[in-house]
């Protein structure tokens, strides 16, 4: 039971070592960035000032190791709380090798970006309007909407449908050109009705619609989704732009992939993947996880018997993995 | 000291049951858990994540649990408790909301109060309680369910329910104290470490040593960051563990092959909280979560998940087997997991939710 000055003060040392080696590990990924990677934007500060508490204990222990090595009759820094060293050298051993295990994992292996396999895991989600809608009905056999565009005509939307749920069977898709008037705050109610819960995505929706090329940027990347999927009659035909990793599952068709990014809201643990489907005819010389900007057309396909957006890519673009790979839910929006 | 050589491989061949269960569920063999260099990392990424999340409300627990035990005494807190046991069972649900942290934080602190004096069972409820009713995970669960406020409201109400009974339960019913006995242990192995001191620093050691809070302001603000490190240690290695099985869970099982059960209810309820159990998210990121699987099961089933992900998982019964006898544990857990389940089947034909 008894144990030497010396072995106590190894002790301390290898505590304060582990625990400045949390530290250290806090700040390398600070310093290369890559915290990124593991911690959402918002929670990131908490994770520095641990980094902070972690130096203070790992001083003291470090302290604890010199005194009671340089001085037998120093006080005892043990707390007197019922906590024990471990008894034996292998179970010291042991539970040390157990703490650093997570810090060799960290510094060992290559740091990237969650990708595919993880995306398959969790299942992208192709159809965000039903994180706001969850009842909408998708099923490929209930709505079909045509895309030639000769059928691009203007109807009245017709006088009967009063139905609170929102509709978007009789709205037409508008030629480029006669833009202008379409965009009367009336035309616009009725291509982007809403309820109390949909109404922030309506009112999003109206700023989009105006703009030629729509951009979905990091900062609301999952409500553009959301609100193009949502009124995705009003925005079908419209040019799209945006970046995410690719994304393949087994029985995607060779011309089509995934644009997808991870929503963290606070660690990488609670990452779930968005996703648009896209459809490029040279897909295959894109790399699964491969980082790209799409430019397209909006339609729509089908996918395990849902109808989905899809965009018509004409344009693809490799970029390099951005520094914020995640996106998070913009808690500002609506 | 075998006895605890025990205890972790008992816990350990929980877990392997555990898992060979999960494997046999989602009809997987060994052969096809083989590691690619993309799941590696992604694996590695989610691992160290959630130790990066939840060390700073680890430590902020450690560091109040410190303090607690430098500066507060016995006396005070049992000065403080309140003597009715209702009004024990409200300060313990509501406590939360004074003192927001999530479970890493919680169990060294409710150890600590325990062993100076607080109602066990005052404690027990804040485990349960605290990390859903709290300001944080009021604004992060009105966020992500802001198209169902009724389920967000929901989650509150449950959750002070269901504490509130288990507290009223806890009271009538648990006769011990619901520690482990380590404090014998301790007092045995500390008295063979006195006399090994007085040996050779007879008076040293009383005066540097006094029983409780006689010290300096300044010798009791160098002792904190001591007890701090002790918690550190006792409590870290079971969120590493806790981390680590998430972590494999959430890079190997495919979501796909939950859809089978979503459509009973019963199976649906038990699934999501089986589900939150095993992912152990911290209950401010949890509500995000559910809101993605709103489309594949019923809100009732999301109810279930977000009462019982912060009450009950994975990491924090780790930890809780580190503070709390095991039988008590076991209990304990059961009686979570059925009025959880329930609560929420209640509130669903109710039509709460």
């Amino acid at each position: 039971m008894h144990k030497s000055s010396a072995a106590l003060a190894l002790h301390y040392l290898v505590r304060a070592l582990i625990l400045a080696g949390f530290a250290f590990f806090i700040v390398h990924l600070v310093r290369s960035g890559n915290l990124n990677l593991y911690i959402a934007n918002r929670m990131q500060v908490i994770v520095k000032l641990a980094a902070l508490g972690l130096y203070a204990i790992a001083a003291q222990q470090f302290y604890a190791a010199i005194r009671t090595w340089l001085d037998k009759n120093a006080h005892d820094f043990s707390c007197d709380c019922n906590h024990e060293m471990p008894a034996t050298w292998g179970k010291s051993i042991l539970l040390y090798s157990w703490f650093a295990f997570p810090l060799i994992i960290g510094f060992i292996l290559p740091n990237g970006p969650l990708g595919s396999s993880l995306a398959t895991a969790k299942g992208v989600q192709f159809a965000p309007q039903q994180l706001v809608n969850p009842s909408a009905d998708l099923s490929v056999s209930i709505h079909s909407y045509p895309l030639e565009s000769e059928q691009l005509t203007i109807t009245e939307q017709s006088s009967e449908d009063t139905s609170p749920l929102i509709q978007f069977d009789d709205i037409d898709i508008e030629p480029k050109d006669t833009v202008e008037p379409l965009h009367s705050a009336a035309a616009l109610d009725r291509m982007f009705p809403s309820d109390e819960f949909t109404e922030s995505y309506a009112h999003f929706g109206k700023q989009l619609i105006k703009q030629n090329l729509i951009q979905v940027t990091d900062k609301q990347y999952i409500e553009a989704l959301t609100t193009i999927d949502l009124y995705r009659n009003a925005f079908l035909g419209k040019t799209i732009e945006l970046s995410g990793f690719v994304y393949r599952e087994e029985g995607m068709e060779r011309n089509r992939f995934g644009v997808s990014r991870f929503a963290v809201s606070c660690c990488s643990a609670d990452a779930s993947p968005f996703g648009v489907m896209v459809k490029f005819n040279k897909a295959y010389l894109l790399a699964t996880d491969e980082w790209v900007t799409v430019t397209g057309k909006l339609g729509t396909t089908s996918y395990h018997g849902q109808e989905i957006i899809q965009l018509d890519v004409s344009k693809v673009v490799k970029i390099a993995p951005p520094d914020e790979p995640y996106v998070t839910p913009d808690l500002d929006f609506g | 000291m075998p006895n605890v050589l025990m205890r972790m491989a008992t816990v350990a061949a929980t877990i392997c049951c555990a898992a060979l269960i999960i494997l046999i569920f989602f009809g997987r063999d060994l052969s096809q858990w083989s590691f690619d260099a993309g799941e590696l990392q992604n694996f590695k990424i989610v691992f160290l994540s959630i130790i990066l999340e939840a060390l700073p409300f680890l430590l902020v627990g450690v560091f109040i649990s410190a303090l607690l035990q430098s500066f507060v005494s016995d006396k005070l807190i049992q000065k403080l408790t309140p003597r009715n046991p209702i009004a024990g069972v409200l300060f313990g649900s509501l406590l939360g909301i004074i003192l927001p942290l999530c479970e890493c934080g919680m169990i060294p602190i409710v150890r600590r109060l325990i062993r100076k004096g607080l109602p066990a069972y005052i404690g027990i409820i804040y485990i349960v309680a605290g990390p859903i009713i709290n300001p944080v995970v009021f604004g992060a669960t009105m966020a992500a369910f802001r198209t169902n406020r009724d389920l967000a409201y929901s989650r509150f109400y449950l959750a002070f329910l269901v504490s509130v009974t288990i507290g009223l339960i806890l009271y009538y019913f648990m006769k011990q104290n619901p520690l482990k006995a380590e404090r014998h242990e301790h007092t045995h192995n500390h008295s063979v470490a006195h006399t090994h001191d007085h040996t050779h620093s007879h008076e040293h050691h009383h005066h540097e040593h006094p029983p409780q809070g006689k010290g300096s302001l300044i010798k009791k603000l160098a002792d904190t960051p001591a007890h701090a490190a002790e918690e550190f240690f006792d409590m870290g290695k079971y969120l590493i563990l806790g981390s680590l099985i998430t972590a494999l869970m959430q890079t190997l099982v495919t979501r796909a092959s939950f859809a089978a059960v979503a459509d009973q209810e019963l199976m649906s309820h038990l699934f999501m909280m089986g589900f939150a159990y095993a992912l152990s998210l911290c209950s401010t990121s949890d509500a995000f979560v559910a809101s993605s699987f709103s489309n594949m099961f019923p809100p009732a089933a999301l109810l279930s998940f977000l009462v019982f992900g912060p009450m009950l998982d994975l990491k924090n019964t780790l930890m809780m087997l580190a503070v709390f006898r095991k039988k008590f544990v076991l209990k304990f857990s059961l009686l979570i997991a059925i009025l959880v389940l329930a609560g929420s089947i209640l509130f669903d034909h109710l039509g709460f939710v």
